[in-house]
């Protein structure tokens, strides 16, 4: 009985030692709520960190939201027009025919756009910032490509605020992409000038720096320089500098005092920066980010699922919500080297018994588009050619001799002198529940017409395997895309088939040289008429059925304003908000 | 004995070269290329569409991917010898499909010559164009004879129509059936890492490029002490609770805390750690805990303070991380524990009036934590190794988190300077187990016929 009670004493003991210790941790300190609203600090959700902020290595989504509020371009699309804006340049470029197939853009510089040292931004420096992307460095690869259209550059001595770049490739998409690299201080990206000593022509045959040794210490600098994400390195003209960056965990932006553009009267986000500071937290789980918001930790937060964003709809006492058409695609892609799908009837009966509304309503909760094409435009018919129709698919299945011989609900055909049953695979990237969703409507609707379709999830560095490999049958993809002229050269040229993206091995002629056509400089309407009829034809052919776009989906606190949101990355400006 | 435990220690050096060579075959095998998770991170949209395949040539070459994998390699005689030069899957397995069909890979090179020759000089996008990139890109003699016949007769000529004739002559098929060994010598995937992880050297990321040592001496430290912690707060609870479990076998107590830490045992970690953000953490609810992170002490705070701030985030990740363990500990403890309070000399304790408190803890406690130092031997892994669902729900960069980004992007530095690492704790975690019994029961002895005696 006594040691009884003694145990029950000990017991108890170890009970109160723990809930005094519980409670001591969990006074836990105030949210950031009171203090971000002092400080007009906009605290933002992000799933993954950025992998470099380097303006040579910025590649993931991340990396570039947040280097579009440290360095500025010469031009950049407006979110609202689509057209193009001058960022450090008062605009476009004026493009002249020169002889010998050669095309000169010369661009204009804002004579008040500066560095944070005060220095003007002048043609030297759109010079030393093209030849630093041009550098042949080993981790430059990707941007010498980007970059290599561009013959030579010629700077007026007389003007120091005009700048022409020589090609000879002009194309729908070369105006844009000119202007489209940072401009970089020389100060905090090569204080030596040893770039100074290059041409552009020089650089773009070098292939490496190892026999040159200044180079190859520049090189150096600059790895280093992105190895450890040294902050005073990483300066730019944009409205924001870099203020703090915990790797995993947190990047903190302060807003400049003296930006150039403070005083400029410009509607463009480019020239927004009305938060003092922007944060973004690092959160990989979206229950956790959603915890977050509601708890006041932070105030936007972006990419929610459609379920999760309803019940922050429906809470419109505390939070404000924002949805916007993507701009991009999703598709079924039909590998056209299988021997079943190489019939292109087959590859629309399979159009046909896609649902695309119910998809749209239950999979996405209606947070989706139906999208037929992938490039978008007001002239272009988005209306879906096969919208759900079983009839239609069993007549066209008939029709190229697919019929349940042996009556098991399944349908066969003799290929190559065998009986082959219509047995597909589904493929899709795991932990995507949106496209398990889609692979299982569209299981049991191809059921209901004698087609069997298994559905096949593999881990994302398989699914990139098979899809270049062509080693599927159908299978899932998505793309957000640019607001730029289309480009359909990676989805559907033949060039793109055989270990590029053309993951449906698609080859044809008259796609092809529609292709060349569309990526040539002419006029938009020009242009309109020939992506019609390709548009036509691949609706026809059939290798992708394009099927929708779903909404990017925001949510806010209420203390959170000025959010717009736009179809294109990044969806909302950080820069555009404030408490 | 301390020559049985370095002996012990130096068999080490083959069993971790045995593991490095396990490991190193098992990624080779896993499918998934790190050259098309790069480039599937940098893509932009470019008019150049043969860039992509540069681009992993480029990479393959600067990571040494293009080289062989180990010092040699068992191959039919038809093979392609140089096969790991090839930067798409697809490329790969056509030259071993067709290499098979034919018998002569050197056939096959030849042809893909003359084409890639007649590619260059016609214009692109032409009929002709097409179908020689059609014979380049068949997977099979059939499709490549199809595309042929197509041509025309002038298209056809110059050595072209002998060669693809030579496809049809069976003389080489014997090839198929013969085995051969290729040596790559010292120039391999294997070998190079070998030599740098002996020069301590353990590589750069194929993410971000930083080296893989940095990277883990930046995620160790929080899951170390997430794992601790977790360790310690299990085994306070699970050791007093056992032993007194024991003792009052069959008692409220045994059976309260039986029933519930095979409860806690049966519910998965990732379902609890949200129930965990959403009931304690989020604002519906008890707001008693943040829910993400480690925390951010302003620097001006004083020790208290951030002990405060970074115990308030870590409450619900320990209590994720101790709460699975807690059955096991129990049940070690307690089965331990009752085997002891069964022998003779606790019955003679107690009738020599000895106190309960004394018999638990001074007499049998000694003798049933004989199965914690092997619990804790084999722990020195977990520790460092952290879990991933706990750390991606509280968004905690620890070794979890970056154990599985490595995997997921094929990072193979950073893959396998972890499993190096696991290995060489786990080994290191049993030799401490074994040296700590012999210092925890000095009967335990080793003998010069290496049997292991006890008592």
């Amino acid at each position: 009985m006594q040691s009884n009670q003694r145990s029950f004493t000990h017991l108890f003991r170890a009970l109160l030692l723990m809930l005094i210790f519980i409670n001591l941790i969990a006074c836990i300190p105030e949210s950031q709520d009171d203090k971000s609203n002092l400080l007009n600090k906009i605290i933002m959700r992000e799933a993954a960190d950025a992998k470099s902020l380097h303006p040579l290595t910025v590649r993931d989504a991340v990396g570039f939201k947040v280097a579009l509020f440290m360095y500025q371009s010469l031009v950049n699309i407006d979110y609202e027009s689509q057209s193009l804006v001058g960022v450090v340049a008062k605009g476009e470029p004026q493009i002249d025919s020169l002889p010998k197939q050669i095309y000169k853009l010369t661009y204009q510089l804002r004579p008040e756009a500066q560095f944070d040292n005060g220095r003007q931004i002048e043609a030297a420096d759109i010079l030393f910032s093209l030849k630093y992307y041009l550098a042949p460095f080993t981790f430059n690869r990707d941007n010498r490509d980007y970059y290599q259209f561009i013959d030579s550059v010629k700077i007026n001595k007389n003007n120091s605020t005009a700048i022409s770049f020589y090609t000879h490739q002009l194309n729908s998409r070369t105006k844009f992409i000119s202007g489209d690299f940072f401009i970089l201080p020389y100060e905090s990206f090569d204080p030596n000038r040893i770039l100074s000593n290059y041409s552009i022509s020089d650089l773009k045959q070098l292939v490496k720096t190892d026999s040159l040794p200044n180079l190859l210490q520049l090189e150096q600098h600059t790895d280093s320089s992105i190895k450890n994400a040294s902050i005073q390195d990483l300066k730019g003209s944009g409205p924001y500098s870099l203020l703090n960056w915990e790797k995993g965990k947190r990047i903190q932006l302060e807003k400049k005092s003296n930006w150039w553009a403070s005083n400029l009267n410009e509607q463009s986000v480019y020239f927004q920066n009305k938060a003092n500071q922007l944060q973004i937290e690092i959160i990989p789980d979206e229950t956790t980010a959603l915890s977050a918001l509601k708890s006041g930790d932070i105030d936007v937060l972006q990419g929610l699922s459609p379920k999760n964003y309803e019940k922050l709809q429906s809470d419109s006492s505390r939070f404000l919500t924002y949805e916007m058409e993507k701009r991009g695609y999703q598709y079924i892609g039909f590998n056209m080297n299988h021997p079943i799908l190489q019939e292109k009837e087959l590859r629309k009966a399979i159009a046909y018994i896609c649902p695309l509304k119910i998809i749209v309503d239950q999979v996405y909760y209606g947070k989706a588009s139906i999208s037929s094409v992938p490039y978008v435009s007001a002239t272009t018919s988005n209306e879906d050619q096969y919208a759900h129709n079983l009839q239609k698919a069993k007549n066209l299945l008939e029709s190229i001799d697919w019929k349940d011989v042996d009556n098991d609900g399944l349908l066969e055909k003799e290929i190559n002198g065998e009986l082959v049953e219509l047995e597909l695979e589904f493929l899709y990237n795991t932990s995507n529940d949106s496209r398990a969703a889609i692979g299982m409507i569209l299981k049991q609707e191809a059921k209901k017409v004698g087609i069997k379709i298994n559905v096949q999830s593999v881990e994302w560095s398989i699914y990139l395997e098979r899809l270049r490999n062509g080693n599927t049958t159908l299978f899932y993809y998505g793309a957000q895309t640019a607001p730029l002229p289309p480009d359909f050269s990676s989805l559907f040229h033949s060039k793109s088939a055989f270990g590029g993206r053309n993951f449906a091995q698609y080859q044809s002629i008259q796609a092809d040289s529609l292709i060349a056509i569309i990526n040539k400089n002419i006029s938009v309407d020009k242009r309109d008429k020939i992506v019609k009829a390709f548009y036509g034809l691949i609706q026809d052919e059939l290798p992708y059925y394009f099927m929708l776009t779903p909404y990017e989906l925001i949510a806010t606190s209420k203390k959170v304003k000025g959010l717009r949101i736009y179809s294109d990355r990044p969806y909302y400006w950080a820069s555009e908000l404030y408490k | 004995m301390l020559l049985y435990f370095i002996k012990r220690l130096f068999l080490f050096i083959p069993t971790l070269f045995i593991i490095t060579l396990f490991v190193f075959a098992l990624l080779q095998f896993s499918g998934g290329d790190p050259a098309l998770n790069a480039l599937e991170r940098s893509y932009q949209e470019s008019y150049d569409i043969s860039n992509d395949a540069k681009k992993i040539r480029a990479y393959r070459k600067s990571n040494n991917l293009d080289l062989p994998t180990f010092y040699f390699s068992v191959q039919r005689l038809s093979s392609c010898d140089t096969l790991y030069r090839f930067p798409f899957a697809a490329e790969r397995s056509r030259a071993e499909a067709l290499a098979y069909a034919t018998g002569d890979w050197s056939l096959i090179a030849r042809l893909d010559d003359e084409i890639k020759k007649r590619l260059n000089r016609e214009q692109s996008d032409t009929k002709a164009s097409h179908l020689l990139m059609e014979i380049l890109t068949a997977k099979s003699i059939t499709q490549i004879k199809a595309s042929f016949a197509q041509l025309s007769l002038t298209e056809r000529n110059d050595g072209l129509d002998e060669l693809v004739n030579e496809l049809n002559c069976n003389h080489w098929r014997i090839k198929n059936y013969i085995p051969t060994i290729r040596f790559h010598g010292i120039s391999n995937q294997y070998h190079l890492w070998l030599t740098e992880i002996l020069n301590g050297n353990f590589g750069n990321s194929y993410i971000d490029r930083l080296p893989v040592s940095i990277k883990i001496k930046e995620a160790l430290p929080i899951t170390l002490i997430i794992s601790l912690c977790a360790l310690l707060i299990a085994l306070c609870i699970a050791i007093p609770l056992g032993i007194y479990a024991a003792y009052y076998q069959n008692g409220w107590l045994d059976k309260i805390c039986s029933q519930l830490f095979f409860t806690f045992y049966a519910l998965p970690t990732f379902w609890v750690a949200t129930l965990l953000v959403v009931f304690f953490g989020a604002g519906d609810f008890l707001e008693w805990f943040p829910v993400y992170g480690i925390g951010n002490p302003p620097e001006e705070a004083n020790l208290l303070e951030k002990f405060k701030i970074y115990s308030a985030h870590l409450a619900l990740p320990i209590f994720c991380y101790l709460y699975g363990g807690l059955a096991y500990l129990f049940r070690h403890i307690r089965r331990s524990t009752l085997e002891e309070l069964k022998q003779d000399y606790i019955t003679s304790a107690m009738a020599k009036g000895l106190s309960i408190h004394a018999i638990l803890w001074r007499h049998s406690f000694k003798k049933s934590s004989f199965p914690l130092i092997t619990i804790l031997g084999s722990a020195l892994p977990a520790l460092i190794s952290g879990s991933f669902v706990i750390e991606y729900i509280f968004s905690i960069d620890g070794m979890g988190l970056l154990m599985l980004e490595a995997f997921f992007s094929r990072d193979y530095p950073m893959i396998l300077s972890l499993l190096l690492l696991g290995a060489v704790l786990t080994l290191f975690g049993m030799w401490l187990a074994d040296l700590l019994y012999s210092f925890a029961d000095p009967r335990v002895e080793i003998d010069d016929s290496k049997k292991y005696h006890k008592g």
